[in-house]
């Protein structure tokens, strides 16, 4: 077991699936040269050359195109996207051909592509830079979406999601991208379309993905402190979704708050909330509460920056709203 | 937004609930945790809590009234809120909100030996219409079910007093509780958080002396096996008290009327044996002496000494035998055969100013007679209206054994017995 950061662990994905098969490129803006606009790539050009990381034209559309005719023709490649708010420039080629081409053609094609990125706020970018686009691409059936909250699951949902025959999203964070965590030394994929929970707790299940695991798991220890046992759930996969480890869940606790940190309308949180609160509608003791972004374009403020986003007393106040406990 | 607080069950078997008092008045406000009133349940009396603070906007069964569970009794509020839309909400089927005290029956009011204090009279059969069930989670559903409760009569916690979880295992708890100790009495209000003026009663909990425990179950077994009934006479005792005085004139002591209770008593069960008999189970068993029993009141408790066969006894003879007995009762010096095995008892609260009252039986006697206090009544007799020296008298009788003609042939005769006692004792 090692400690690495998450953007360590995703090149030790990237490096042993590009030992391993040798069909396995990256593709991207500033990929190799530069080791990555995050340093996810560092040292794959010297290791592995310029046939096999590629430095593309600031075209997503252009690149991602190519990355989906690539695995046509048998390529597995792995296309960085600086970061997904630039890939709404690529929707048609991930939406219109990766996703159908296996469907369209009778199964006689496959698409075995990974895009990549990170999603989701940081610090100071302003609206078109902070962006969590997680339901545009969970929307869409023919694509597989995961996202890591921790290193372990970066490097082995990653390595699934190359070895996959299907597109695969992974939604990254930059905010994540220096997060330390255990990883296992010896290779250690994890699958897809399987839930984690990484708390165990018996009064309300908190349910999130991505970066606001970490939120829902300090909201647990303050909810800890009001004699609260939270159980959390982190999805880790979008699509296919891990039904059954959320409906045990809140089968057992009975009360939900799903937390998600794009905005609220047609997002994976309020997917996940509406699938609660029917599968498990007998269960429930109170209606699943949602814990969003507000439903503004992210400002530049800092303080309205913090103030729109998920946070753990957000979770913490709807939690004991939830459970009839709220001052 | 106002809402209708309805009559909850406060013991697992309470159907409907008596309003003892209101503690509050309309337009009052209210914190949560206030008791707003007393509720007379079938088990005990229980203070009503208010659910949340408000101001009670409408009082809907007055004091005295019976309400089923799960019936509107008053509507909490904001002040200046319309009431009388929430009450057509919650019982549509009862257009006209206010539920007039119910008739008590005079008959079927049941205190019983001093010691345990009065039982909640019994109510009308009449039942008001059930509200609407209140508003509840699906998990609260679903554990109800599993508990086997009817989620009507449940108080909600939740948002805008919505069933949930806690709600229904807090009541199942409770549940085991009053089936642990049926005879719970009135809870102080733990829950509430608020701060309560130091009360200036006992405020201690005692726990149950043997004495007390076997009080306690052998009277609630006698409550619960036997069905009682009752039938009552009022008895002219100018007699009874001539000839004690005659008896007893130049003497120092006077014999108590005690022990001419008991003569006559005795005479009477001569005359009716049925009443002197004791149920067995699967036959009744007829007793040959008339073994009475007197209650008598002590610090910690009732005890019954027995005076055996007082049909062959002098009133003089009983009134010595009753004199050591009491004694001994009060100095704690009786021994079992002393209190055990009598075939009928007297209980009389005639001292204390009680005109009339209903006993409990005392096992396994059949039947006990309560004796109340002796006053001065206006009398028809032959036309006048004349002033006579009274004393009403009412036996609980065991139906299993006694069956209603008996008991009144048996009461007729005592009657008369009481009312000409030379005819007895001479």
């Amino acid at each position: 077991m090692a400690v690495m950061t998450y953007r360590d662990a995703l090149n030790r994905a990237l490096r042993e699936e590009m030992a391993r098969d040798q069909m396995v490129v990256l593709m991207g803006e500033e990929v190799a040269e530069y080791d990555g606009a995050y340093k996810v790539s560092r040292g794959l050009l010297d290791e592995y050359g310029p046939e096999r990381v590629l430095d593309t034209p600031i075209t997503e559309l252009g690149f991602t195109g190519l990355g989906v005719g690539a695995a046509l023709g048998g390529v597995r490649p792995v296309v960085e996207w600086m970061t997904h708010n630039f890939a709404l420039l690529a929707l048609d080629q991930v939406v219109n051909e990766a996703a159908k081409l296996r469907h369209m053609s009778g199964g006689r094609l496959s698409v075995p592509i990974v895009f990549r990125g990170p999603n989701g706020p940081a610090e100071y970018l302003s609206s078109q830079h902070s962006q969590a686009l997680a339901s545009y691409w969970t929307h869409v059936p023919g694509l597989k979406v995961v996202s890591p909250s921790n290193p372990a699951d970066a490097y082995g949902l990653l390595k699934s999601a190359i070895r996959d025959d299907n597109p695969v999203v992974v939604l990254e964070s930059e905010m994540l991208y220096g997060d330390k965590g255990n990883v296992p030394d010896e290779e250690a994929l994890v699958p897809l379309g399987k839930a984690a929970i990484v708390r165990l707790g018996s009064d309300i299940s908190i349910i999130s993905f991505g970066r606001p695991v970490h939120y829902a798991l300090e909201a647990a220890l303050s909810l800890e402190k009001r004699g609260v046992s939270a159980e959390v759930v982190d999805l880790r996969s979008l699509r296919p979704l891990d039904e059954g480890t959320i409906m045990a869940s809140v089968g057992k606790t009975g009360r939900a708050v799903v937390v998600d940190e794009s905005w609220p309308a047609a997002s994976v949180g309020a997917w996940v909330a509406h699938r609660v609160s029917v599968e498990c509608f007998d269960s429930l003791d109170a209606p699943v509460e949602f814990v969003s972004s507000e439903d503004v374009p992210m400002p530049y403020n800092h303080a309205l920056e913090l103030a729109v986003q998920p946070s753990a007393d957000k979770i913490v106040a709807s939690a004991l709203r939830a459970l009839y406990l709220e001052e | 937004m106002a809402e209708a607080l309805v009559m909850v069950a406060l013991s697992p078997t309470m159907r409907d609930g008596v309003i003892a008092g209101w503690n509050v008045q309309e337009g009052q406000s209210v914190r949560a945790g206030d008791s707003l009133c007393e509720v007379e349940t079938d088990k005990a009396s229980m203070p009503y809590e208010a659910p949340k603070a408000g101001t009670i906007l409408k009082i809907l069964v007055s004091a005295g009234g019976t309400a089923a569970v799960g019936q509107a009794i008053a509507v909490l509020g904001k002040s200046g809120e319309d009431w009388a839309a929430v009450v057509a909400d919650s019982s549509p089927s009862s257009p006209a909100p206010a539920i007039e005290p119910a008739e008590h029956e005079q008959t079927s009011t049941m205190p019983s030996f001093p010691a345990l204090g009065p039982v909640a009279a019994p109510l009308t059969a009449k039942s008001p219409p059930l509200s609407s069930p209140p508003r509840s989670s699906p998990l609260a559903r679903k554990l109800a079910r599993a508990h086997n409760l009817d989620i009507r009569g449940i108080r909600g916690t939740g948002t805008d007093g919505r069933v949930v979880a806690r709600d229904i295992e807090s009541y199942a708890e409770n549940q085991t509780q009053f089936s642990a100790a049926p005879v719970a009495a009135t809870m102080p209000s733990q829950h509430t958080g608020e701060s309560v003026a130091p009360g200036r009663l006992r405020s201690d909990r005692e726990p149950l002396s043997r004495m007390r425990s076997i009080i306690a179950e052998r009277l609630k077994a006698s409550y619960n096996d036997a069905p009682h009934y009752f039938v009552r006479s009022a008895v002219d005792v100018e007699r009874l008290l001539e000839l004690r005085e005659t008896v007893t004139a130049g003497q120092e002591k006077r014999l108590s009327l005690n022990a001419f209770i008991m003569r006559i008593v005795a005479a009477a069960l001569e005359r009716h044996p049925l009443v002197n008999a004791r149920w067995e189970g699967d036959a009744i068993r007829y007793m040959p002496n008339a073994d009475l029993a007197l209650a008598v009141a002590r610090e910690h408790g009732l005890v019954t000494p027995v005076v055996r066969a007082c049909e062959g006894k002098s009133v003089r003879q009983i009134d010595a035998e009753l004199g050591d007995l009491v004694k001994r009762a009060r100095d704690g010096t009786l021994s079992p055969e002393h209190y055990s095995n009598a075939t009928f008892t007297i209980s009389n609260l005639g001292s204390f100013g009680v005109e009339e009252f209903t006993a409990i039986i005392n096992p396994p006697a059949s039947a006990i007679l309560a004796v109340g206090a002796i006053g001065e009544e206006a009398r028809v007799i032959r036309g006048a209206i004349v002033v006579r020296r009274m004393m009403r008298i009412t036996l609980s009788s065991d139906h299993r054994v006694i069956d209603g003609a008996v008991a009144a042939a048996f009461m007729a005769e005592l009657k008369e017995m009481l009312e000409e006692p030379g005819r007895v004792l001479v």
